[in-house]
């Protein structure tokens, strides 16, 4: 039995059972704002693993395709009420067009060249959108309401209550995950493990390396650009500071204390950050100087992350049962 | 005052930001060089380099002394960081740069609990209030002072490096680093020694800067991101690179100030982007290894 349960513990059946502690979790928890915050920055965790997990790229500047997505949301909601859909399609197209335009200025460069890069250029955007105050709010931010969640003509549904707010986000997180699982599986997924391992090999055996980068990272700012999106949808406000480095940081750091080896490591690093952030900022308000210590001690010690280490575990067991 | 007349004013601003800049950008762009890391918490130390001028002008009243204190200690805090990036030797550089950002952000709140996150002014030191009058314009003495100052700073650094032997050990690390260990140079110690170096210039430039922008706490992230378009565009590595690309970065910022204001944040990310697409391995840069 325990045999069974340890080696033929396959990625299948951990995304089930993600996906069965997610619907689960309104029911455990009570304060349900803070667990479909926590489905939101999941999504822009993974899309921002893409990148560092699995093409091996540290983005530094990926709050600029959540931010935009965010923002995306927030104005055509306020100036033209669209339908909810459309707006997380609009935000969506807007984290590819950005991630297309900044993937292509800085993708053929080598590690930390592209850090730096990526980071520059969201910064350009967060400077825009922090002089063009009259549309952007600054940091002040821009207050919107939530749209009902509906297809004109079929039907119409409030997202008011908590819990069906927290079933739709939830629908987009599965949804993506299962987008993100095939992917990384596909051959265009091996691909992007040969060019990780050893790229020069990739360019070798024929592969246009900078053509697989680009489409990960397009992908990536696409799904970073529906957290944003969702995250709007959440807390019904958008401010330039979800265009800021910080939050390209708080990703990286969330994705690393979790784990990059995997899919579902960002999962884990999102709940432990938005669950330490809000606990220590009740308590202190300098929570940054907590969440940066424990990351630097995750850097140093524990590089695969807590996920790493509870796959690692499990592999222990299987081979001692 | 006529626009035309008061461009000679913003090109010595220029100068003045540009001299600042390379201050940060000649400890990052010879750090990477020599150990392929480049140092996110560098605006940090930057930073804490200007509240270090504050407190001591406090307490004190003597300006001068922090010129003295802060590199100093700022030497002391980038060996600190040394010894813990050492302990990530052989892994994978991405966690080296992950570790450098952690640092950033602690130091970063270390200076909010210490001072505050109000920003505070600086007065500017005593014997440099004023103007000089150069007949066609008048300039503020201190940022004379702040030209000149960091010039022979300037020239020192491309003395030690081009024409000493210690420089020559470095320009070898930035070589080939493994090469230099194997003909019986200590590279450990020749690596924290520049790592307390490059900390020490950038704490150097925070205190100059400090009397003209003051002090706040995320003034490190900023000057941190400006510098990295200005290693970019000089050429990673490069001590040219950062010399050029910090005049050339504080120039345009300053013109473009003076011109067209609207767009003072954003021109030197477009030139960035322009040098990226024209020369992407920067105006003085060799051509890019893959690391």
């Amino acid at each position: 039995m325990s045999r069974w349960l340890f080696r033929k513990f396959q990625d299948r059946h951990i995304f089930i059972l993600w996906a069965i502690f997610f619907l689960a979790l309104p029911f455990l928890v009570s304060n349900r704002f803070i667990i479909t915050e926590i489905l939101a920055y999941s999504l822009f965790g993974i899309s921002f693993n893409l990148m560092l997990g699995y093409v091996g790229l540290l983005s530094f500047g990926h709050a600029l395709y959540f931010g935009s997505g965010a923002y995306t949301m927030a104005l055509l909601l306020i100036h033209f009420k669209v339908n909810i859909f459309l707006g997380i399609l609009a935000g969506m197209g807007t984290g590819a067009v950005f991630a297309l335009v900044v993937g292509f200025l800085s993708i053929r460069q080598y590690g930390v060249y592209f850090s730096m890069l990526t980071l520059g250029f969201a910064e350009m955007v967060y400077f825009i959108a922090l002089k063009m105050r009259d549309i952007t709010g600054g940091e002040n931010g821009l207050a919107i309401v939530r749209p009902p969640l509906a297809i004109p003509g079929l039907f119409s549904v409030s997202l008011e209550s908590p819990l069906r707010l927290y079933y739709f986000v939830f629908v987009f997180l599965i949804l993506s995950l299962f987008i993100f699982r095939r992917l990384v599986d596909s051959p265009f997924g091996k691909v992007l493990d040969i060019i990780r391992e050893n790229e020069s090999r990739a360019r070798t055996l024929g592969y246009n390396v900078e053509k697989f980068k680009l489409i990960a990272f397009v992908v990536s700012g696409v799904f970073s650009g529906l957290a944003g999106t969702l995250y709007c949808l959440i807390i019904k406000f958008v401010h330039c500071g979800d265009l800021q480095w910080l939050k390209s940081g708080e990703v990286v750091i969330m994705t690393l204390i979790g784990g990059t080896g995997s899919l579902y490591g960002p999962i884990v690093g999102a709940i432990i950050n938005t669950f330490l952030s809000d606990f220590i900022s009740l308590l202190w308000q300098r929570w940054l100087f907590v969440l940066g210590t424990i990351f630097v001690i995750f850097v140093l010690y524990m590089r695969e992350g807590v996920w790493g280490e509870i796959q690692n575990l499990q592999k222990k067991l299987a081979r001692k049962s | 005052m006529d626009i035309l007349e008061s461009v000679p004013i913003f090109v010595f601003n220029g100068i003045a930001l540009g001299m600042i800049y390379f201050l940060i950008a000649i400890g990052l762009t010879i750090i990477f060089g020599m150990m392929g890391v480049i140092n996110f918490a560098h605006g940090a130390l930057y930073a804490i380099g200007a509240y270090l001028a504050y407190t001591t002008t406090l307490h004190t009243g003597n300006f001068w002394l922090s010129l003295a204190v802060a590199p100093v200690i700022m030497f002391g805090v980038g060996i600190g960081e040394y010894f813990l990036l050492r302990w990530l030797y052989g892994v994978e550089p991405v966690y080296q740069l992950l570790l450098t950002f952690g640092l950033a952000l602690i130091m970063q709140e270390v200076t909010i609990i210490i001072w505050g996150s109000v920003g505070k002014p600086l007065p500017i030191p005593a014997i440099f209030r004023g103007f000089y009058d150069f007949g066609i314009f008048t300039y503020p003495k201190y940022r004379i002072f702040l030209i000149v100052f960091t010039a022979a700073i300037a020239f020192i650094i491309w003395f030690s490096i081009m024409r000493t032997k210690l420089g020559a050990m470095i320009r070898a690390g930035t070589e080939d680093s493994e090469m230099v260990n194997s003909v019986g140079i200590n590279i450990s110690r020749l690596f924290t020694l520049v790592f307390g170096l490059g900390a020490s210039m950038a704490g150097l430039g925070g205190v100059l800067a400090a009397p003209i922008v003051g002090v706040e706490p995320f003034m490190g992230m900023n000057i941190l991101i400006i510098s990295f378009v200005v290693v970019v565009v000089g050429g990673l590595g490069s001590y040219g690179g950062a010399v050029l690309g910090g005049l050339l970065i504080g120039i345009i910022q300053s013109l473009c100030i003076l011109f067209f204001p609207a767009a003072a944040a954003v021109v030197v990310f477009a030139f960035m982007a322009v040098i990226l697409i024209v020369k992407p391995e920067g105006l003085l840069g060799k051509v890019e290894v893959n690391r």
